[in-house]
């Protein structure tokens, strides 16, 4: 037991010699570029498993995305090629209640409203389903996971739901059309995703949480332009 | 341990990019160490820690506790690690051993324990080494070792022991006439 203790002491010692007094800049440098064009992701999947995909498995993928896509543009609810101020097109969108009386600051506070009750409620799901992706986890722990993310999935419509009944000023009605579009498209596919678990296609469920990224940035340009707290 | 400012931690995770570069500022030494020990390798180490600033800043809004945020980022160091070690093993590069750089006034036994713990880490797996840098280096407790790395408890204590004992072995194997003159 010393001796062994004597080892680690040996091993622990030499590794704090080993160790690089400090990282290069060029670190830090390279992570703020990256990380300013990068936005935060929602209600999507935080943890993401690297996983061996072949190309047979990666053209299943890449079919499966598309027709997720086509079938939500069929519904005339994709958004994702339309930035902030875009217009809506026709057909089935959601239409925000327009109201002149209504101020920006209005809107705003009965927005932040919606999003931190919602954010509170949902945010500490997330960290349950790291693994979700992985092969490893067992069949048990994925059923919860899947769970989880449906109740997210679940609260996040109810949300929307909430949304849609904020009177909105007449300048942000477009907008906020198109950002009820977005995180509606962003349900849809999480529910698709849902679906890929409960059949054990894990590699097209992540594909499909990763095509939400877009509209994610999508809606926190809306919220960046409008000073808004985020939604969950 | 760490000290990272848990306040630009929760507003990070409310999107300020400012109190995220706070946050960034406190650990990256910590991960490039951490990453630099496991891979052996500057270059690899240093991709590890810019995708694992990246990954954080991406998902942070997922992390329910501040106070959790150290455990959380070096279970993200450890994906990004096992990533970069993975590429190197597709691209069959060759990975660059790493000399003690203060150990030109030591005297020759200390080098000589310092080149065997060298060879003898050095022959470890990864995933021995990670053990031995997170238990050994950065402190951790088993079960935290466990949880960071993302296997169960008792896989972490058989790494940590099959890690010591092929230290041990590789000390005691080399524990013969040193080289006399290393010519370049």
């Amino acid at each position: 037991m010393n001796a062994g203790r004597d080892v680690e002491r040996l091993i622990a010692g030499w590794l704090d010699e080993e160790a690089a007094p400090r990282a290069p800049d060029r670190i830090l440098d390279t992570a703020r570029r990256s990380i300013h064009r990068t936005g935060q992701r929602r209600i999507v999947v935080a943890w993401r498993e690297p996983m061996y995909m072949s190309p047979l498995r990666l053209a299943g993928i890449a079919a499966a995305f598309t027709v997720a896509m086509v079938g939500a543009a069929w519904f005339g609810r994709m958004t994702a090629s339309s930035g902030v101020g875009g217009t809506p097109t026709e057909s089935a969108r959601p239409s925000a209640v327009a109201s002149a009386e209504i101020t920006i600051k209005d809107f705003r506070a009965a927005r932040n409203e919606i999003c931190a009750r919602y954010a509170a409620e949902l945010n500490p799901l997330k960290p349950q389903l790291d693994g979700i992706y992985d092969a490893a986890t067992s069949a048990t722990d994925r059923a919860a996971m899947i769970s989880t993310l449906r109740r997210i999935a679940d609260r996040a419509d109810a949300m929307i739901g909430e949304l849609q009944t904020v009177p909105v000023p007449g300048a942000v009605v477009a907008d906020q059309t198109a950002n009820i579009s977005r995180l509606q498209d962003t349900t849809s596919l999480i529910r698709q995703e849902l679906t890929r678990l409960a059949a054990g296609e894990l590699a097209e469920a992540q594909a499909l949480d990763l095509a939400t990224d877009p509209l994610s940035r999508q809606v926190e340009a809306f919220e960046n332009k409008y000073g808004l707290a985020a939604c969950p | 341990m760490t000290g990272t400012d848990l306040d630009a931690v929760a507003r990070a995770r409310e999107g300020d990019r400012e109190a995220f570069d706070r946050v960034a500022m406190q650990v990256v030494d910590r991960l490039y160490r951490i990453a630099r020990l496991i891979l052996r390798d500057t270059e690899l180490a240093e991709d590890a820690v810019q995708e694992t600033l990246v990954r954080a800043w991406r998902d942070l809004r997922a992390l329910r506790d501040p106070a959790r945020f150290d455990a959380w980022i070096h279970r993200l160091l450890m994906r990004a690690v096992t990533d970069e070690f993975r590429q190197v093993q597709r691209q069959r590069a060759v990975v660059t051993v790493l000399r003690p750089e203060a150990s030109m006034r030591d005297d020759s036994e200390a080098i000589a324990v310092r080149e065997q713990l060298e060879r003898g880490f050095q022959r470890l797996t990864m995933e021995h080494r990670t053990v031995l840098v997170l238990r050994l280096y950065l402190g951790l407790s088993l079960e935290e070792t466990a949880v960071t790395i993302g296997i169960p408890v008792g896989t972490a204590k058989s790494r940590l022991h099959y890690a010591t004992e092929a230290m041990r072995d590789a000390l005691a194997a080399d524990a013969r006439p040193p080289l006399q003159e290393v010519t370049a």
